[in-house]
């Protein structure tokens, strides 16, 4: 690491302006990045609240802590908020918007004022959505349901209905952006099979938000619109479906799971690369296998509706291609698990983050499997399985890639390195306090607890105990890894530009932190992704 | 790629002319559908004509007046994809209400009278 | 296929920092737009799946309902915004050739046609409100049953209301009303680019507002091209 103590204050982006109006009509993507970060995690720490109260109430059978309406709203709250502001927009928001346009080479997004009005919508929605617990909050779970949220429900629904259509635009516009950025402007020489494998990632991300969200947004609105005017659209009695209503629905959710999940994948590329000290096994086919997510992600919806009256000649084709969509996703872990074989192997924190996601990403991926078996499915819908299952991939994955990200891109984006002893320790803990939280509910699942019910028999209150427990630790990790992160900005002493002796345009040409502009001299791409033996990454800025 | 000279300018932009008969196109095919739905068809019959000759309204509209004509072809992969994936949801959708509610499901009571 | 660094050396007041060249200023925002375009298609057809959905489902309402509709009007309409298309399509035209005055006469025309359109949906809005046939906020099943009646083409003898009517009439005003909106949304944008205009904004190279506006407008059109045999004609 160099000493810059007696070098002139070089420009980056963090302090060019200080002034508070500087970071909020900013239009560097990198300080949208940050913005996108701070919101985050506020976000994070109320869905984790709403999340951490319930958990005491589940400890044990009897409703002792919560009252019915009371814990209807937490987890409601807690779906909300963790689905919509936090797992979809925390990597494109954060990394993404930070790193897309350094990786390509560019000076910036493609619509730079576009993207800082994206944050400003999410931050709109948010406010809605916060308003409404505020107000009391709302109980028909993240899913709206018809026609208790549209008919029935006596809370909120309109307003936190409302705020989660303003944040779909957040989401639309952003995937918008780093389409048209990534398609023209990449700098010279970056060739489509030269990106690296996060902009294949988030690439594939933005399809699914620009396809798919649209249709979310329609359907909150006719919800909306079935409260505020009376319209009949889904109400049973003048006729509505709530078939229908499930369907417009989980037509852009399940996409929504892979609009999660696959930037992560793209960080579990980067990191693995870098901490093997070789380029991706079978570059071309992880790259296109999340074109591949997006796509046939879009066709297999209805596995949500299996116990929904959807006829069973639907319910069979949306159950095969389920099974065909975890192909690419296999294919990713099998190429991530080849990159490992005969590589130098270095267990810094992300990459105990992007292991750790291996694993845990395969047990969610394939339990899915298990939920996609129509047979299986009809005894496992609505139970705990299913609640394992999704924490699973959502949090034993996407949570642990999100952090292993933050981890990795945190010395690029402050220019401070973060202690990894303490790093390792948080890494550690969050993995045995998960596995303690989710593992357990896998078998309540399978003895036949149903979910989003906190009185519950008395057999199953072991393994809820200890989901509890688990949760305790598990909030002990994140603590340390969020103290850990920020204390390093305490630090005086700068990292160098390439402290991990990384490959890619934002390890090597720009600085830690970045200038403003990124690259001051044009940026020119003569190498292939993920070239290890290149002499260039060990030089010194 | 031009229909005729006189239709388009040296750009290869539609030009007055061509505009006006795509016009004069849209018009007569309004009139159409009027007349379309005054004759019977069956209710599937009906709705499949009238659609169609809207989606022929809207490709004029779209190659034409938006320029998709003169555009680069991605422009054209997201027009055609963006309805490609509509038809996933209205094809899956309306699939599993007809195999719910069509004729030989015994539910009741919305039998498709097709 | 990356995109080079323009060679001109000159750098034009209104390219963007962020960007290497004008050309792929304009490409880059094409690309945007349509993609907004696109996310656009699918909004709407939630709807139209929705629609489609409850026509299966209930084909006499959807056909009473339909019948109930005044298909002059609806006819006009779709006239009218066919129109207001070409003189778009026209303004777009003019830009290009640096006409300033004729953009303006061209905007000018699509806005009254726009208008047009307005006060006859108004006038359609006012006759259901007037007969009772607003689900949820004005809604009377004798007065609706009346008015289907009246406007039946059928011989046979419609005694009750057909199940799933107020879905129909739900639809309507949904679909025709988020259509309605976009074209409020038109019509701002419109006066802004005609403010723009007369300031000069504008030449024969650099119009994009103008060209994209163009897209926004007939797109607006299409979804009506599809409203209109969908709710009317049925």
């Amino acid at each position: 690491m160099n000493s810059k103590e007696n070098e002139p204050k070089k420009l980056t982006y963090l302090n060019a302006g200080h002034t508070v109006k500087s970071w909020l009509l900013s239009v560097d993507h990198k300080r949208v990045g940050i913005l996108y970060l701070a919101a985050m995690t506020v976000f994070f720490l109320i869905g984790g609240v709403a999340a951490g109260l319930f958990r005491l109430e589940l400890a044990t059978a009897n409703p002792d802590v919560l009252d019915n309406d009371t814990y209807n709203k937490l987890f409601t709250m807690h779906g909300i908020i963790m689905v919509f502001f936090f797992l979809i927009p925390a990597v494109p928001g954060v990394l993404g918007n930070f790193l897309v346009p350094l990786m390509i080479g560019a000076k910036d997004v493609a619509f730079p004022r576009l993207n800082l009005a994206s944050w400003y919508i999410y931050m709109t929605g948010g406010m809605c959505t916060l308003a409404a617990i505020l107000l009391g909050g709302v109980d028909t779970g993240w899913t709206f349901y018809t026609p208790y949220s549209s008919v029935y429900a006596d809370t909120h629904v309109i307003l936190a209905g409302t705020g989660v259509f303003i944040t779909g635009f957040s989401s639309i516009l952003t995937g918008l952006n780093f389409i048209v950025t990534i398609h023209k402007m990449r700098a010279p020489g970056m060739r489509w099979l030269r990106l690296p494998l996060f902009i294949w990632a988030q690439y594939a991300t933005s399809i699914i938000n620009v396809l798919g969200t649209p249709v979310l947004a329609i359907t909150l609105l006719l919800v909306v619109f079935e409260r505020a005017f009376g319209f009949g659209i889904f109400d049973p009695q003048r006729g509505g479906d709530p078939v229908l209503y499930q369907h417009l629905f989980w037509f852009y959710s399940h996409p929504a799971v892979y609009i999660m999940i696959l930037p992560g994948f793209g960080v579990i590329s980067e990191v693995i690369a870098c901490f093997t000290r070789k380029r991706i096994y079978g570059y071309e086919f992880v790259a296109f296998s999340s074109l591949a997510i997006a796509a046939i992600g879009f066709f297999v919806w209805g596995h949500h509706m299996f116990t929904s009256s959807q006829s069973e000649y639907a319910a069979l084709i949306f159950s095969v291609l389920t099974y065909l969509v975890g192909i690419p996703t296999a294919i990713k872990i099998f190429n991530w698990t080849a990159t490992l074989y005969k590589g130098s192997v270095e267990l810094t924190a992300p990459m105990l983050y992007a292991l750790g996601f291996i694993g845990l990403f395969m047990i969610g991926g394939l339990t899915g499997i298990f939920l996609a078996t129509m047979s299986i499915n009809v005894h496992l819908h609505d139970t705990y399985f299913v609640v394992a299952h999704f924490h699973y991939v959502m949090v034993g994955g996407m949570m642990m890639a999100w952090l292993s990200g933050m981890h990795f891109w945190w010395p690029k984006m402050f220019g401070k390195m973060y202690n990894e002893f303490w790093a390792r320790v948080g890494a550690v803990i969050i993995f045995f306090g998960f596995n303690f939280t989710f593992f357990p509910q896998f078998i309540a699942g399978y003895m036949g607890m149903p979910r989003r019910y906190h009185v519950y028999d008395i057999a199953y209150q072991p393994f809820q105990m200890l989901s509890t427990v688990g949760a305790f630790f598990m909030g002990i990790g994140l603590l340390i890894s969020f103290v850990t992160l920020m204390s390093s900005l305490l630090k005086k002493e700068n990292c160098g530009r390439n402290p991990w002796k990384a490959t890619g345009l934002e390890w090597n040409k720009a600085d830690s932190p970045p200038d403003p502009h990124n690259y001051p001299e044009p940026v020119v791409v003569d190498v292939e992704a993920y070239d290890y033996t290149d002499e260039r990454i060990y030089q010194d800025a | 790629m031009s229909i005729n000279t006189e239709l388009t300018d040296d750009l290869n932009h539609t030009s007055v002319k061509g505009y006006m008969m795509v016009f004069g196109a849209l018009l007569v095919l309004t009139l159409l559908t009027v007349l379309m739905s005054k004759i019977h068809f069956g209710l599937l019959g009906n709705a499949v004509i009238a659609v169609l000759i809207a989606a022929a309204k809207a490709s004029l509209v779209i190659y034409f007046f938006m320029h998709v004509r003169e555009s680069p072809r991605i422009i054209g992969f997201i027009v055609l994809g963006s309805f490609a994936w509509l038809a996933i949801l209205l094809l899956f959708t309306i699939a599993d209400f007809h195999a719910m509610y069509g004729e030989g499901s015994t539910s009741l009571p919305h039998a498709m009278p097709w | 296929m990356s995109n080079t660094s323009s060679t001109s050396t000159e750098h034009k007041p209104y390219q963007q920092h962020h960007f290497d060249s004008m050309h792929q200023q304009t490409q880059s925002t094409l690309l945007g737009i349509w993609l907004f375009m696109a996310q656009e298609i699918l909004f709407f057809g939630g709807l139209f799946t929705a629609y489609t959905v409850y026509r299966i489902l209930y084909p006499t309402a959807w056909h009473l309902g339909a019948a109930s509709q005044n298909l002059w009007l609806g006819t006009l309409n779709t006239v009218v915004l066919i129109g207001s298309s070409v003189t778009i399509v026209m303004a777009v035209h003019a830009a290009r050739h640096n006409q300033r005055m004729q953009v303006m006469k061209w905007f000018a025309l699509t806005l009254i046609l726009g208008s047009v359109f307005f006060g006859v949906k108004a006038m359609e809005y006012g006759t259901k409100w007037d007969h009772h046939m607003v689900p949820g906020l004005r809604w009377d099943d004798g007065h609706a049953l009346h008015t289907i009646r009246e406007h039946a083409h059928s011989d046979t003898e419609i005694t009750e209301l057909p199940p799933g009517i107020q879905l129909y009439y739900s639809l309507y005003f949904v679909m025709t009303g988020m259509h309605a909106l976009h074209m409020v949304i038109g019509f701002g944008l419109a006066i802004w680019i005609m403010i723009k205009n007369a300031r000069g904004c504008f030449n024969a190279e650099y119009y994009p507002h103008v060209e994209y506006f163009g897209l926004y407008w007939h797109f607006v059109d299409i979804v009506w091209i599809f409203l209109f045999p969908l709710l009317y004609l049925v």
